[in-house]
């Protein structure tokens, strides 16, 4: 009976892991969503210790070496707190996800020229 | 000895602050402006201030000195002081409430041109016994000119 009790707890604590959503965006989705790109940050968090979040800093540099002649539009960024295991194994994930669209007329880089027209 | 070692333990966890990551939200960008561009970095914060663990400490010394009475009455005030202070937030209270409200400004002195991309905002709590750092971050691409 104890066997089968202590078997009961370790299953519920092993494989009791979740995935919370922390928090989700998103930005106007494009027409032409026919190359999607993405990119991910992900830190594993032992015993609550973290010092920094320096691991999401690179995601929009991320996002444009995928795309790296035009725009990358509709992103998603969405962030889950990952526990592996109560108190000891925790993680956070950041996702970012959007579509790569060709540069047009329409990108900051043609402001000024467009200013210069008028 | 044990004195000795108590007290490297709370040093270690009172000045080892905790980052806790609460929301990080990226815009659209302009590849070539961000691969190219300038990188600005902006950060706000505010200090935090947790009363359920500063309770839960006046509570704990007052009970070594002796006081359970006091204790017991230390610990009714945080409880009631929590109880106005409920409902969804990111982090502890702060005293300033509009401490974020001054980004659109420091945006602009960043990046006078006013072309920006790549903007990723982030809010973020630098986490320590009792005070915090209510952060928010916006890094992002510049195009000068």
């Amino acid at each position: 009976m104890n066997l089968l009790k202590y078997l009961l707890v370790g299953l519920a604590l092993s494989l009791g892991g979740c995935v919370h959503m922390a928090s989700v965006s998103t930005t106007s989705i494009p027409i032409e969503r026919e190359k999607p790109v993405e990119a991910e940050g992900y830190r594993f968090i032992f015993f609550y210790l973290n010092f920094d979040n320096k691991y999401v800093n690179r995601l929009t540099r991320d996002l444009a070496a995928e795309c790296p002649d035009g725009r990358v539009e509709g992103i998603l960024t969405k962030q889950e707190d990952i526990v592996y295991f109560p108190i000891l194994a925790h993680a956070v994930r950041v996702t970012a996800t959007g579509f790569c669209v060709p540069s047009s007329e329409e990108t900051p880089h043609s402001f000024p020229e467009a200013e210069d027209a008028e | 000895m044990n004195l000795m070692r108590d007290i490297s333990l709370g040093s270690i966890l009172f000045f080892s602050g905790c980052a806790v990551l609460h929301s990080a939200q990226v815009g659209d960008i302009d590849s070539r402006a961000v691969l190219e561009g300038k990188p600005f970095d902006i950060k706000l914060s505010n200090i935090g201030f947790n009363v359920e663990e500063a309770a839960s400490i006046a509570a704990a010394i007052a009970e070594g000195a002796g006081s359970g009475e006091g204790a017991d009455a230390i610990s009714t005030v945080g409880d009631i002081i929590e109880l106005f202070q409920m409902g969804p937030k990111t982090g502890n209270p702060v005293f300033k409430v509009d401490y974020s409200d001054e980004m659109s400004t420091k945006l602009i002195a960043a990046c006078p041109s006013g072309r920006i991309t790549g903007l990723m905002a982030v809010r973020e709590t630098a986490k320590y016994p009792v005070l915090s750092g209510e952060i928010v971050r916006l890094t992002g691409y510049c195009i000068e000119g």
